[in-house]
């Protein structure tokens, strides 16, 4: 009786010990870090996650233990020219759009736990970059990282990488002052704007495949808005910051041409406000991948006013 | 007798009637003033992370509603119930997506949408794109008067109360003359009588086993996937059975039918009694003995001031204060279920039996309690047979069984609350005494002491806290729930102070006041006191209690289902496929049905409380009068709490 029992018991530890093994080295198996499996012997195999915190696609492996603390990198892609190269796309929190231009890949959603399988031929060396072009949270404007393309042999270059710095260190809350001026160039960094417009306004961002080439830039402003001198932008500066609604100014500052001023002034508002899309080159090609949001419901009037008359203050007149 | 005197009756206490007409009238128009022409509506709402603004729109049956929706962080969903109406909001986007989800249409670019305002009722518009954490919560509502369900809830809740009332003072044969001790001569069902394939089972050692180990399987998997796999809620398997389909399943099913049946089956505990027993099958009497670790447990016995209800209402408590953290992040699920676990496993290398699930598991508390209305029970055939019994091995074991691991008296049961259906007393009888019977549902009404209920005071609390944190359109109170995200710690200590000084104090305090009415209105039972009535008529928040329960996780899984089918396809949210059901798009089952189950389950809960608590007065007061009196106070006080959850869920 006492050997037959026992051999009972060693029974059912096994039923519970060797079905646990089994289930812990299948999901070893087919975690998606260990699985960079593909269909064509030879092709480089990527396996990237969007995580909206940090504002990354990472190739790190993002689980439900580690998001919750980890600060995650962005991936840059190093592949060497003519290579096939298959990227696997998840999303660890929402929905997020993955977009290499250059080699017409996407614009595509990745929603979270629908893994979606992207691939291409890296067939021109250079460096090219990818993004998120569906807005995701306070990073997303920095969601972005490169694809180097390095000719077989060559050492590949290293660009460095593209970080969020309003997560790293935390951006801090407004400036305490109600000048305008001040508070838009904190909103044009806290927005994200100088993601794509550029350092000070700068622009220089390219853009590939728009009929502009880069991103307009900011810092001429008060030229296109047809400020005619510093004193008239000071002055212009000092109407909008005290004057919230410019339609019912009753005594306009002797500002020359301040009509036609107040006209343009308005309409770049209605940029912000409405967004504004980047139209093809190449009508065949792919879609611009930067485009201007419609601010409309995203920012306050007023944080629209403060970022104008930023745009104004950076204008440099005596070069000019 | 009969019904002639029964309304003569009735008829003698015509104020009541008086103010139940005036009730009903005061309900059907009251919403007259409504205006109710059709006409057409511009609404637009914003979406953000996770609520909508407005987050309650009123229009009537018929307008017409041109509907435009705006998203100010993430891409968002938009899904009206019984319209159907589905968008995809994006951000820096004044146009968004559009389509018919019962088409199986694609989405369509538009600038508004219009729509025609259907039947009268709640409909709630809910995010349907994954957009976060509190994703699954994010809901608005629309209501399109008038809101008839609503009102006829109302109604429906007073009627319920006065017929009642009023059948307590209808004579019968039963009042008056029968104690509600679970002795009585009521209905019962020998399931295990004869020779039938259940009797088989239970008294094969393996049982317990066979049922036991798929779901530490299942835990075990499970606890890897909180870990490993996909930290959204909504993708990962651990939040989607336990949370959606287990709770669903534990309150509607499991709890009612069969009680604890849940204690029988479940892992935790599973490595902790195998490390104390050293056997998953057979017995061991000398591990009963067992003074080190060396040959099991060290047997100590539970201290005696920890021996109540009291750690576990708090650790309930507690549990509850972060769960809307807790049933949206996998790794934190995970923790806690893997906690309790190894928690199981150190209180039962150090003391007897089964302390850790009557002790400390927070769960034992309120399945316990909640027990108690379950269709079944484990009871002596014939106590005479146990009093002549010099056995016992129901309770010390013998080499057949296990004595009582919940450390019981079989021999002695008379309600289910500490009962753990293991089934091991079943097999120990000597005699054959013990069996499984059905039951009329709330057949126990037993409520002593003060920490079971208190255990009833908190479950109503919460489920009145979770229908407004959870089910609730209040984005600001999600942020308070959802603080490890949000770090708004001052709004979570209001959430938080709320939810306890609510359970531990007010609603108790509010029961205390009833209980003195009640003792003032009861007549002709000198010897009952107050504390009598606070504690016996706790039991009526029991049934009213496990009915709103299920009227809170119905919507819960009509509306998530295709998160768990989802989530068995792809497990731990990897893009496994396993079942070809990974890519259901997201769709609730039936919502605008919702409000048509949670009414009447609402009302049958309080038909029962009421019921229940009848009996109850009767058994403690002698005439019809003196008990109806009593039970007066707690009566309205449960019908106040069956409207403010008919707010909350249709109103």
């Amino acid at each position: 009786m006492w050997g037959d029992a026992m051999v009972k018991e060693r029974l059912a530890a096994t039923a519970v010990i060797v079905p646990m093994l089994v289930v812990a080295a299948l999901v070893y198996r087919y975690a998606p870090a260990t699985t960079p499996e593909s269909e064509h012997p030879g092709t480089r195999v990527f396996n990237l996650t969007g995580v909206a915190a940090d504002g990354v696609w990472t190739l790190g492996d993002v689980n439900g233990l580690n998001y919750w603390w980890k600060h995650f990198e962005p991936a840059t892609l190093h592949v060497t020219e003519g290579d096939w190269v298959e990227i696997n796309l998840r999303s660890a929190d929402l929905v997020h759009c993955f977009y290499i231009p250059a080699f017409s890949v996407g614009p595509i959603d990745i929603e979270p736990g629908h893994s979606r399988r992207v691939s291409f031929r890296a067939s021109t060396a250079g460096v090219y970059q990818y993004y998120c072009t569906s807005m995701c949270g306070h990073c997303h404007f920095y969601m972005r990282g490169w694809v180097v393309v390095t000719p077989e042999g060559e050492e590949p270059v290293m660009p460095p990488a593209i970080g969020c710095p309003l997560c790293i260190p935390d951006y801090g809350p407004p400036p305490e002052t109600d000048r305008l001026v001040e508070l838009g160039a904190y909103f044009y960094q806290q927005k994200g704007c100088i993601t794509c417009h550029g350092p000070e306004g700068r622009g220089g961002i390219e853009n590939p495949n728009s009929t502009n080439a880069t991103v307009p830039d900011h810092f001429t402003t008060a030229q296109k808005l047809f400020l005619a001198s510093p004193e008239d932008a000071d002055a212009f500066i000092e109407l909008v910051q005290h004057e919230p609604d410019l339609a019912e100014v009753d005594e306009p500052p002797e500002i020359e041409r301040l009509p036609i001023v107040m006209t343009r002034f308005a309409n770049a508002e209605e940029i912000i406000r409405t967004g504004r899309y980047s139209a093809k080159l190449e009508p065949g090609g792919p879609e611009p991948p930067l485009q201007m949001p419609a601010w409309k419901y995203l920012v306050e009037e007023r944080e629209i006013d403060a970022l104008l008359v930023y745009f104004v203050s950076l204008y440099g007149w005596e070069e000019g | 007798m009969g019904l002639k005197s029964g309304l003569r009756t009735v008829a003698a206490y015509w104020p009541i009637a008086a103010v139940a007409a005036t009730c009903v009238a005061v309900m059907l128009f009251a919403a007259s003033g409504d205006d109710l022409s059709v006409t057409e509506r511009e609404i637009s709402i914003v979406a953000r992370q996770w609520g909508f603004t407005p987050h309650r729109i009123f229009v009537n049956t018929g307008d017409t509603v041109d509907l435009s929706l705006v998203s100010v962080d993430v891409v968002h969903g938009f899904y009206l119930e019984g319209h159907r109406v589905e968008a995809e909001i994006r951000p820096g986007k004044l146009g968004f997506m559009v389509r018919d989800p019962s088409a199986g249409e694609d989405f369509r670019e538009v600038e508004s949408i219009r729509f025609v305002a259907g039947l009268p009722g709640k409909y709630r518009y809910r995010c349907s794109v994954t957009c976060g954490t509190l994703h699954p919560f994010m809901q608005g509502e629309m209501i399109v008067r008038p809101n008839l369900p609503y009102r006829a809830g109302i109604v429906g809740t007073i009627g319920v109360t006065l017929a009642a009332f009023s059948m307590m003072l209808v004579p019968s044969k039963r009042n008056g003359q029968e104690g509600v001790s679970n002795r009585e001569t009521k209905w019962r069902l020998d399931l295990l009588a004869g020779s039938g394939w259940l009797g088989w089972l239970v008294r094969k050692r393996w049982f317990q086993f066979a049922v036991v180990v798929p779901n530490v399987l299942v835990l075990f998997f499970f606890l890897v996937s909180g870990f490993v796999g996909s930290p959204i809620g909504n993708r990962n398997i651990i939040i989607t059975v336990v949370w959606i389909l287990w709770w669903f399943l534990l309150i509607t099913i499991f709890v009612p039918l069969g009680g604890r049946v849940w204690c029988m089956m479940c892992p935790l505990p599973f490595f902790g009694e195998w490390f104390a027993r050293r056997r998953l099958i057979g017995v061991r009497p000398e591990a009963e003995k067992s003074r080190s670790l060396k040959t099991g447990s060290i047997n100590r016995t539970w201290p005696r001031k920890l021996s109540g209800m009291w750690v576990q209402n708090l650790l309930f408590l507690a549990m509850c204060s972060v769960s809307t953290i807790l049933v949206t992040r996998p790794a934190l699920t995970a923790a806690v279920l893997g906690g309790m676990l190894l928690a199981a496993v150190v209180v039962h290398a150090v003391f007897r039996r089964r302390s850790f699930c009557r002790y400390l598991c927070p769960l034992n508390a309120w399945m316990g309690l909640y027990s108690m209305t379950a269709i079944s029970e484990i009871r002596t055939r014939d106590s005479s047979v146990c009093e002549d019994c010099t056995d016992h091995s129901c309770v010390l074991g013998s080499d057949a069984a296990w004595g009582c691991p919940w450390m019981v008296n079989p021999s002695k049961l008379d309600r289910n609350n500490h009962c753990g259906l293991c089934m091991e007393c079943i097999k120990a009888c000597p005699n054959d005494n013990l069996t499984i019977r059905a039951r009329p549902p709330c057949s126990d009404v037993q409520i002593h002491r003060y920490d079971e209920a208190w255990m009833a005071f908190i479950m109503i609390t919460l489920v009145i806290a979770y229908s407004i944190t959870l089910l609730g359109p209040w984005a600001t109170v999600k942020d308070w729930a959802n603080v490890s995200e949000v770090g708004n710690w001052g709004g979570f200590a209001i959430h938080t102070a709320v939810v306890w000084f609510a359970s531990l104090v007010f609603v108790p305090g509010l029961w205390y006041a009833a209980a003195r009415l009640g003792r003032r209105l009861g007549r002709g039972a000198p010897e009952v006191r107050v504390s009598d009535l606070f504690v016996r008529f706790s039991y009526v928040l029991v049934p009213l209690g496990l009915a709103a329960w299920a009227a809170f996780s119905f919507p819960l899984i009509m509306v998530n289902f295709s998160h768990v089918t989802s989530s068995l396809s792809d497990p731990l949210g990897w893009g496994w496929d396993l079942f070809g059901t990974a890519d259901h798009t997201w769709r609730p089952l039936l919502p605008e049905w919702i409000p048509h189950l949670q009414i009447p389950l609402l009302l049958l809960g309080l038909g029962a409380a009421l019921w229940r608590g009848a009996a109850i007065a009767s058994s403690l007061f002698p005439s019809r009068r003196g008990a109806l009196g009593s039970l007066l106070p707690h009566g309205v006080l449960c019908s106040v709490i069956t409207i403010i959850l008919l707010r909350l869920y249709v109103g």
